[in-house]
């Protein structure tokens, strides 16, 4: 029987190696306890639903996104999006899933269609395909008719939303989203996250996982939420179980 | 293979609109050019009769032997270079990590991007040689010439990728990285014939790829010689080529695997 569920997670544990740098020699020699970073995460998400990831800074929320984004490895446990393991299946799970980051990796030098087109050149869309979908991508997020304007000229909340364009550029199945309204305005922050929720999930029947640390902004437009505490899971809750 | 050619053509867009927003840097390269051909025609003048019989192999003249040799060798370090700094960028690109583009793919069209700007500044840099200062140069050998550029940039393009390995899996730059950039272009014969180096030391330039890489360009561009009289350095890059091109992979997916592990694929420069 085929899953509901996207995302699967089972025992996850992430712990990191100490660092050892040149600039404390003595370190070099010094044995270090490794960073847990995650212990032992285990939940499910459904098809078609907007969840969010909460914690405070620190809490695993980032380091969770990039094992499901396949930029980081598991050290125990389990995790699969869409069935496939993101280990095993790496390239397979990047081409069902949209990841939108911190960084925005956008050049302030190319218009807004030309930075969209140069991320659909590297999602393997052929030319014609990478234009339709570009197009198609800015005016979802609102910014169809600033496809020829230079990046420079944009304000924060615009580069946001075509930081969402690039990330669902290839129409990705899933939607990982790190701090989308970081750095912008209450008012803009709040149009934003409600404008991901009815028009990529509600009207596209896309799946999104945010990790914001903005509780009452999560609250407001999840299905349900996450919610991390240094690294352990404090549990999954409807919007209605928890009270901000 | 459409899919590679506008990868190729996509990245190559949005590099060249990052360059053209400064054109003072391409100014100052190029000045930087003519300053090195500049100071060498008047190096050459102060002793060149008695450099001759040391050149005699390559027509007795220090000013292409010398220009071939800093061009080229910068073209050699253009491996590392372009991988590490590909890599250094990296940091600014989780959306680039997580896109169907491999890693090694990105960096290889990126790498390949910055070799195809350093052979267009070479061949200025040889024009301007030989239109300003008469250097002796000759279009006869350019197939062999062409060849030893590809082998060249298999080998030193494969070197880079196994230091960016390191790069990736310690989140540090090879600590003797620069000492050895150095010491190689020592032993390969950069600056001097290598007739001039001690027995000894004669024995580990036969191991550094640059040495046959250098003898082969110099031999094709200065005397226009043959494929056939530079076959031995063809031979012997390509064997280099054969190593280091699947080592280079090998290492470099380990070095992607620890990564991953530890947490270093995301690089920022400290």
């Amino acid at each position: 029987m085929a899953t509901r569920n996207i995302i699967e997670v089972i025992g996850l544990c992430k712990r990191f190696p100490p660092q050892r740098t040149l600039k404390d020699p003595a370190g070099l020699f010094r044995l270090r306890d490794p960073k847990h970073v995650l212990w032992d995460i285990s939940f499910g998400i459904e098809k078609g639903s907007i969840v969010g990831l909460i914690g405070e800074n620190g809490a695993g929320k980032t380091t969770l996104l990039r094992i499901l984004a396949t930029l980081l490895y598991p050290t125990s446990g389990s995790v699969s999006v869409d069935g496939l393991d993101v280990v095993r299946h790496d390239r397979a799970v990047r081409e069902i899933i949209g990841y939108v980051c911190t960084d925005f990796g956008l050049s302030n030098q190319l218009n807004a269609l030309d930075n969209l087109l140069y991320f659909g050149a590297l999602q393997d869309l052929p030319p014609s395909l990478a234009r339709k979908r570009a197009l198609e991508s800015l005016r979802i997020v609102g910014l169809g008719d600033e496809a020829d304007k230079l990046v420079y000229r944009f304000s924060s909340g615009m580069k946001q939303r075509l930081n969402i364009a690039k990330g669902i550029i290839n129409d990705p199945k899933l939607i990982l989203m790190d701090e989308p309204t970081r750095g912008l305005d209450p008012g803009i922050s709040n149009d934003l996250l409600a404008y991901v929720k009815e028009v990529l999930v509600r009207q596209q029947g896309k799946t999104v996982l945010l990790s914001t640390h903005n509780q009452s902004a999560a609250q407001m437009i999840c299905d349900s939420m996450i919610v991390l505490e240094k690294g352990r899971l404090k549990g999954v809750f409807s919007r209605d179980q928890l009270v901000v | 293979m459409t899919s590679l050619w506008y990868k190729t053509y996509s990245i190559l867009r949005k590099n060249l609109a990052v360059r053209l927003n400064s054109p003072m840097s391409l100014l100052v390269s190029l000045g930087n050019g003519l300053l090195i051909l500049f100071a060498f025609f008047y190096v050459t003048r102060l002793f060149g009769a008695s450099a001759a019989p040391y050149l005699s192999r390559y027509g007795g003249d220090y000013f292409p032997f010398i220009i071939i040799g800093l061009a080229f060798n910068q073209f050699y370090l253009t491996g590392e270079q372009a991988v590490r700094n590909a890599i250094y960028n990296m940091g600014h690109a989780e959306s680039v990590l997580t896109t169907r583009t491999s890693l090694l793919e990105y960096i290889s069209i990126k790498t390949l991007l910055d070799y195809l700007g350093q052979i267009a500044r070479i061949i200025l840099l040889l024009l301007a040689g030989y239109a300003l200062f008469g250097m002796k140069i000759t279009a006869h050998g350019i197939a062999g010439a062409c060849i030893v550029a590809v082998l060249t940039i298999i080998c030193s393009f494969s070197y880079g990728i196994i230091t960016a390995s390191f790069l990736l899996a310690f989140k540090r730059q090879l600590p003797v990285s620069s000492l050895l950039q150095r010491l190689q272009a020592l032993l390969s014969g950069v600056y001097f014939p290598l007739s001039l180096l001690p027995a000894w030391l004669k024995g580990a330039s036969l191991v550094l790829p640059m040495t046959y890489s250098l003898d082969g360009l110099r031999m094709t561009i200065i005397k226009g010689a043959s494929l056939s009289s530079i076959s031995g350095d063809v031979f012997a890059l390509a064997v280099f080529s054969m190593i280091f091109a699947p080592l280079s992979i090998v290492v470099f997916k380990l070095g992607v695997w620890k990564a991953k592990h530890n947490g270093t694929l995301l690089f920022r420069k400290d």
